[in-house]
């Protein structure tokens, strides 16, 4: 069974694609901001990671910089209401990440990424 | 024929410190009462808006920030990180170093891969010599502007950055302070709502970081200063911001943004002559002229304030320095109200004539004078026996009580708005402090505030005469430095 | 301080002053029969007062005092009179003991014998009346001035005391501490109050949203939107149970969150999500918010109407468009641009208040995202009486990328405003609109500083050599600064022959100063 880490402010959504995801047969685990998130990189091993860009304390890029450092070959996707052309995205695209999605998004289409990119 | 002259002195000093306390007393009931709607009007509206829908929009204005730096080699590269990273759209960062003796600009030059422009410019307002202005080769930091000058002081960095700032709003901050990420979009919002009333300035409050858990820019653990001085600032802010400051701008009567962060429209700014240098009350002065500039042409405007905890400092906890600036500050409301002596109880600058500068006259300026008089007054009457001393230990009491709960009010304020501080030892020790600070600290800030008074007297640092005179029209700042310099 | 502040303090100033009142007839000069007495002895002599000795009729007087005491019919004896001080005091001092002590002392007002209280009333009705001066004091060198003025009878003629009236003053005293205790007392209390409930309240809340997110994902994921539609009152008992709907809370909560997740998703979970809100019967609560008289709970009806597409709602929306209040105008505009069919910005037109940025902000963003699906309605907005939605019709030509409307602006822009003509200029020159140059280039020439400028700007992007030629001009006038900044630059854009051209005949500071900042190649972007 693969273990993804999403690291997401918003409650809702979280628990939203975590019903989804567990559906499909993944175990899911959930932060709720940057600290927690570099800890559970560190800690949890997880084979995918799902992050927003914006919220409290560390913001995404940096949560994408340790992720690279510490487990380079662990895929990730950003999820973000920021548009495509935003800078910070374009600095995520450069540091190497799987896939971005951006909000508003479907959570059917995040877990066929997923799948996609887990197979 | 003497015997008559000293009672009645008395007891016209008496008549005049009765109605002094009652109106301290009735002051502050109002300014609780007027800060508390406009909270609750704020967190209403804020319960709306998706601060998010101005990073990216195009209509929103463009923000330059300015940030004068003096020696502070030690953290200007993190700091100026950290204001390249604010989540907003349109802005550009310029740090103006102003002649530091160390290597702040080295270290800039360094970190951010600057070169020396040859940036062409027009020297609205005069400045010290600008040295040079620097750029990044590096595409990433294309939105930084470093300005090298030779020391002329925070206004005169200032004013070098205004000349160089091309976007439409002006954000005047401390390189040292911390902003929250969406300091911005949450400080431009009153300009973007700008409907009938031209708004030409928005401040925000300061909190204080001492103390606190600092990570990335935000604060994300506090806690109170663990000193007297620092604790006392603590909730000497909260009054002063969530109260003084919201009630104020409830009926648009701020006098003064901080210097520290604070937003202006760019236009009007350099319009009046950017901030006058020969004061060290810039940013009070700088919004009283842009008030002033407004009401003599009759255009309606508007200087708003954002609550919302945005901006963090370090405040000094050590007694010398605490006094220094107190100091500094008692002098900087001393002469900005001489240079504006013309609008004092003068109804044609409405409330700013007839409410902010008379309040401001009396109850910041005139504050520590009143009170030694007023203690001097009853240890007279203690001394002679007179029975209306009881009147006044009775009112020295209430004024007692009357700071308790004033204090306690704002700390519920930040309670209820904010919730900050959420360690329940923390709010004792808050508590504490405000039982004993009257004793123990405001003494000494008056005694500072008295200094202050004197040294302005002597005629220290300022520019005496001129100030003194003041100025006639709000204009007389800028020709006032075209005369000086040619 | 407000209007009400200055009127309770006038109401305490006349409490204050009220009790200072004029005393001086009242004035005793003499608090007892001692200081009756010195005073009489400093003195020496008063005019119309005399004193003399009595003793009882049965005394046996010897005989060698019979020259000075006499009787009338075997009654009282009494001594000749005396009229001054030193004399009563010599008097006195002649009087054999046993005679000393049963003499009385009297009086004599204009030689009637009278009472001591009365001989200091007649004195003090001399002394008041100037009729005599108090004599000084022999020992004056010996004492200060103050003292000296003190011990004068003469007292200030008005008291401004609080003496008199003290038992008053306390009790008002008293009373504003009271009510002031009781207005801040309760404030706190108030404040307390608020503060509990508002904790218990996060507290409920919270619990709510937990207890939310599984049954609205199990509803989102696991079934169709038909199923949501027809989904029986049974079936919305397990997932949310009927206690939890009939309270308020409960139901804010769910509304938000349906709202927020309405934002964050696409696709047809936003239909889910709009079919379980009606299906749920919350509209029924955006109805009544809509309703309201709060402003703030009417911006919250209006935006549940937005975004869960309450179509019928729209007649109510209708009636905020131009509300008073900035915040309901604005979403109510926000929501019916969302809702109609087409997006017909008519109603803008008529738009009483200016629009502020923030306004246009939130309608761009919605025609934006609507704009490729629905038809854009806005030739209107240029019709408008309003200033401001005019502004931003030429904006939204520009945002929106309309070429097809330039021709219309453009041809409004001669008989606009500079302020009109700033925008269409600006709108000309991002869409890229050529054949405009005379506009342009008679607008560069405008004494409107911000006109002109945008003019330069535009000529830089879509002049011709006409613009070129007149961009020369301009620069010979030797303009300011700034302006002539704008003008290198966009004949450097223009044509750079001719911009070298010109800088290398021009040797002043500024052309070099301008022409080195934009050759500058870190300067070079924005």
């Amino acid at each position: 069974m693969k273990k993804i880490l999403l690291i997401e402010d918003d409650l809702l959504i979280s628990s939203l694609v975590e019903f989804r995801l567990n559906k499909d047969g993944y175990i899911t685990l959930t932060v709720k901001d940057g600290n927690e998130g570099i800890h559970a990189i560190n800690t949890e091993n997880p084979d995918l990671i799902i992050t927003d860009v914006m919220m409290p304390f560390k913001n995404g890029i940096e949560i994408i910089h340790h992720a690279r450092k510490e487990k380079p070959n662990t895929p990730i996707i950003v999820l973000s209401s920021l548009g495509e052309e935003e800078s910070i995205v374009l600095e995520a695209f450069n540091l190497g990440v799987s896939d971005f999605i951006s909000k508003p998004f479907n959570p059917n289409e995040l877990a066929m990424r997923v799948k996609r990119i887990l197979r | 024929m003497y015997s008559f002259l000293f009672y009645l002195i008395l007891e016209i000093l008496g008549v005049i410190f009765l109605v002094l306390s009652f109106s301290v007393i009735l002051v502050y009931l109002t300014v609780m009462i007027l800060s508390a709607l406009e909270m609750r009007d704020h967190l209403k509206k804020n319960r709306f808006i998706d601060f998010n829908d101005i990073i990216t929009s195009p209509i929103a204005p463009g923000v330059s920030i300015l940030a004068p730096a003096f020696n502070e080699g030690k953290s200007i590269v993190q700091n100026v990180k950290s204001l390249l990273s604010l989540h907003y759209g349109k802005t550009e960062v310029i740090i103006i170093n102003d002649g530091s003796r160390d290597d702040t600009l080295e270290r800039l030059i360094h970190a951010f891969e600057l070169e020396k422009t040859r940036f062409a410019y027009e020297e609205k307002i005069n400045t010290k010599t600008v040295r040079g202005i620097y750029k990044s080769k590096n595409r990433s930091y294309v939105k930084l502007i470093v300005i090298d000058k030779e020391n002329g002081g925070k206004a005169d960095a200032l004013n070098a950055g205004i000349n160089i700032s091309s976007l439409e709003i002006l954000a005047c901050i401390d390189v040292d302070c911390i902003l929250s990420q969406d300091a911005i979009s949450k400080m431009v919002r009153p300009f973007m709502e700008e409907t009938n009333r031209k708004v030409i300035a928005v401040g925000g409050v300061i909190g204080i970081a001492n103390n606190c858990d600092v990570t990335d820019g935000t604060v994300t653990t506090y806690r109170v200063p663990s000193s007297l001085f620092g604790r006392f600032q603590v909730i000497e802010y909260f009054r002063a911001f969530l109260m003084g400051r919201m009630a104020w701008t409830r009926i648009n009567g701020l006098m003064l943004i901080s210097g520290a962060f604070g937003f202006f429209k760019r236009e009007l700014v350099v319009e009046v002559g950017g901030y006058f240098t020969k004061t060290v009350g810039e940013d009070m002065e700088l919004v009283v002229r842009m008030r002033r500039y407004m009401e003599e042409r009759n255009i309606p405007y508007k200087v708003g304030f954002i609550p919302d905890p945005l901006c963090w400092t370090e405040v000094p906890e050590d007694e010398k320095t605490l006094s220094k600036q107190r100091n500094r500050w008692i002098r900087g409301s001393i002469e900005t109200l001489q240079l504006h002596q013309e609008i004092r109880l003068n109804p044609s600058y409405g409330i700013l004539g007839m409410l902010s500068y008379p309040y401001w006259s009396l109850f910041e300026k005139m504050a520590p004078v009143l009170e030694t008089l007023g203690v001097l007054y009853t240890l007279v009457l203690i001394i002679i026996g007179d029975f209306s001393a009881f009147y006044f230990i009775a009112i020295f009491l209430v004024m007692y009580l009357l700071t308790i709960l004033v204090s306690s009010f704002s700390i519920l304020y930040e309670q209820i708005a904010f919730n900050n501080y959420k360690d329940r030892k923390d709010l004792n020790r808050l508590i504490m402090t405000i039982l004993i600070e009257p004793f123990l600290v405001h003494p000494k800030v008056v005694w500072w505030g008295l200094r202050g008074h004197w040294d302005f007297i002597k005629g220290k640092g300022g520019w005496g005469q001129m100030i003194r005179h003041g100025f006639k029209k709000s204009e007389d700042k800028k020709n006032l430095e075209s005369t000086l310099t040619s | 301080m407000s209007f009400v502040g200055k009127r309770i303090l006038g109401v305490l100033l006349i409490l204050i002053f009220g009790s200072t009142t004029a005393f001086c007839q009242e004035k005793t000069y003499f608090s007892d029969s001692t200081s009756f007495f010195e005073f009489l002895s400093n003195q020496e002599q008063v005019p119309g007062l005399k004193f003399r000795f009595t003793l009882p009729a049965n005394f046996q007087l010897p005989a060698k005092d019979t020259a000075i005491w006499n009787r009338a019919d075997l009654g009282m004896w009494y001594s000749n009179s005396i009229d001054s001080i030193s004399q009563l005091k010599k008097f006195r001092s002649g009087l054999d003991s046993i005679l000393a002590s049963s003499a009385n002392f009297q009086y004599l007002i204009y030689d009637e014998p009278s009472t001591e209280a009365a001989a200091s009333e007649f004195v003090s009705a001399l002394l008041r009346n100037n009729d005599i001066f108090p004599a000084e004091k022999k020992n004056i060198n010996s004492q200060d001035l103050v003292l000296l003025a003190q011990d004068s009878p003469f007292q200030p003629g008005f008291n401004v005391g609080f003496g008199y009236f003290s038992d008053f003053k306390i009790f008002m005293i008293a009373l504003i501490i009271t009510v002031f205790f009781l207005i801040a007392g309760g404030m706190i209390f108030f404040m307390i109050l608020f503060k509990s409930r508002r904790n218990r309240r996060e507290q409920l809340r919270s619990d709510f949203e937990k207890e939310i997110s599984s049954p609205l994902s199990q509803i989102l994921f696991n079934l169709s939107l038909e199923e949501i539609k027809n989904l029986p009152n049974e079936e919305i008992e397990i997932y949310f149970p009927a206690h939890r709907l009939s309270n308020k809370l409960f139901k804010e909560v769910l509304i938000e969150n349906i709202i927020s997740l309405n934002k964050k998703m696409k696709g047809d979970f936003k239909d889910k999500l709009k079919a379980l809100f009606k299906r749920l019967g919350l509209y029924k609560i955006s109805e009544s918010k809509v309703n309201s008289k709060k402003w703030d709970a009417i911006v919250s009806g209006l935006i549940q109407i937005n975004e869960m597409d309450l179509e019928e709602f729209l007649p109510l929306v209708k009636k905020h468009l131009n509300s008073p209040n900035f915040h309901i105008r604005t979403n109510a505009a926000a929501t019916l641009l969302n809702l109609s069919r087409e997006v017909d910005l008519s109603f803008l037109k008529n738009q009483k208040y200016p629009l502020s940025n923030w306004q246009q902000m939130n309608y761009l963003r919605i025609i934006k995202y609507l704009y490729p699906t629905r038809k854009l309605l806005m030739v209107s907005l240029f019709d408008s009486e309003n200033i401001t939605v005019r502004l931003f019709g030429y904006k939204l030509v520009r945002m929106v990328g309309r070429v097809d409307l330039v021709e219309k602006i453009g041809g409004i822009a001669t008989k606009a405003s500079d302020e009109e003509k700033i925008e269409i200029l600006k709108t000309i020159q991002v869409l890229g609109v050529p054949s405009y140059t005379t506009l342009i280039n008679s607008s560069m020439q405008s004494t409107n500083d911000k006109l002109s400028r945008q003019a330069i700007k535009a000529a830089g992007s879509l002049g011709d050599k006409s613009s070129e030629k007149m961009i020369l001009e301009l620069l010979a006038q030797n303009r300011r600064f700034e302006i002539k900044m704008l003008l290198m630059e966009s004949l450097k854009k223009l044509n750079y022959e001719s911009f070298k051209t010109y800088v290398l005949n021009e040797e002043d500071q500024d052309t070099q100063a301008i022409y080195h900042h934009l050759e500058d190649p870190l300067l070079s972007y924005v």
